[in-house]
């Protein structure tokens, strides 16, 4: 069992293979300060929107203010949901650089599993997304 | 200076934390990128029935050659718009795709050559992303500049 721990160890993270995570690193930094940017001004949107949205068609249709408030509940959950995506893609960066450059293993695998996670989640999202096309299709037809 | 820089890397490895944070990732990535794929196949077959319904739709309350070529050049558009949404998809998919791929391989044969490869297709999809990011971004900024224009233009 011992004998396997250091077929483990045969890889390293080498010059080549450090250049080009710190450009990854770079690029995911500023996909996940875009995304956060996005997600935070949609939020807004529908945080000013949808006081606007009951004010006009509550008074039309009063039946319908439960439903404009799953529908907002429902959207406001999924980009939060994206929006801790894109704060995992931002740990990923930091702690894989300031791990690199400090050149401490805990902080790397830190970082990497940040990066696990957001997979992780963009899966999740992404099902859900389907799951949702599927269902509105059944529904059409 | 350069060497200090080259041996400075050395010191982070693959350990047991590592592997399993990574072949968790390449699990979920693998996944990814097929569904990826799927949709690219999708968003293509789509496109053509689009344009079809729409030249079709357009075409059947109006009469006259003009509108009909009209119309068929809107359905031919649209269908092109949707390919290349479609093509556009499918390369951040085949990058994932490779970096699942690779990374697998890497961490199951104890492959130094293979994690670095994992590791290239890895930037290239955040650099494609970022690069598809900042289009998009210049295209939102100049569609932005041209309605404030008109909306100026308008009063």
């Amino acid at each position: 069992m011992n004998q396997d721990k250091p077929e483990l160890l045969e890889m390293h993270l080498d010059y080549d293979g450090g250049n080009t995570l710190q450009e990854a690193v770079r690029w995911s930094k500023f996909l996940s300060i875009v995304g956060i940017c996005g997600i935070g001004f949609l939020l807004l949107v529908i945080g000013i929107g949808t006081p606007i949205a009951i004010a006009t068609y509550g008074q039309l249709m009063p039946e319908g203010i439960a439903i404009i408030g799953l529908v907002v509940v429902a959207v406001v959950v999924y980009f939060l949901v994206l929006g801790w995506a894109a704060i995992m893609l931002l740990r990923f960066s930091r702690l894989t650089r300031l791990g690199m450059e400090i050149q401490d293993q805990k902080t790397f695998n830190r970082g990497l599993k940040s990066l696990k996670i957001f997979f992780l989640i963009t899966c999740g999202s992404i099902l859900l997304q389907l799951a949702a096309n599927v269902y509105s299709l059944i529904t059409q037809f | 200076m350069e060497s200090t820089n080259q041996s400075s890397f050395f010191e982070l490895s693959v350990d047991h934390e590592s592997i399993e944070q990574l072949t968790e990732t390449a699990r979920w990535a693998k996944f990814l990128a097929i569904v990826g794929f799927i949709m690219c196949g999708l968003i293509a077959i789509v496109s053509f029935f689009i344009g079809t319904i729409f030249a079709s739709s357009s075409l059947s309350g109006i009469s006259g050659t003009g509108a009909g070529v009209a119309s068929a050049f809107g359905g031919v558009l649209i269908t092109l718009v949707y390919l290349v949404i479609a093509v556009a998809q499918f390369f951040p998919c085949l990058f994932l795709y490779q970096f699942a791929v690779r990374l697998r391989m890497a961490l199951r044969t104890n492959d130094q050559v293979k994690l670095n490869e994992s590791l290239k297709s890895q930037k290239f999809l955040f650099r494609y992303a970022g690069i598809a990011t900042i289009i998009v971004l210049c295209l939102y900024g100049v569609g932005l500049l041209i309605a404030g224009v008109v909306m100026v233009l308008l009063r």
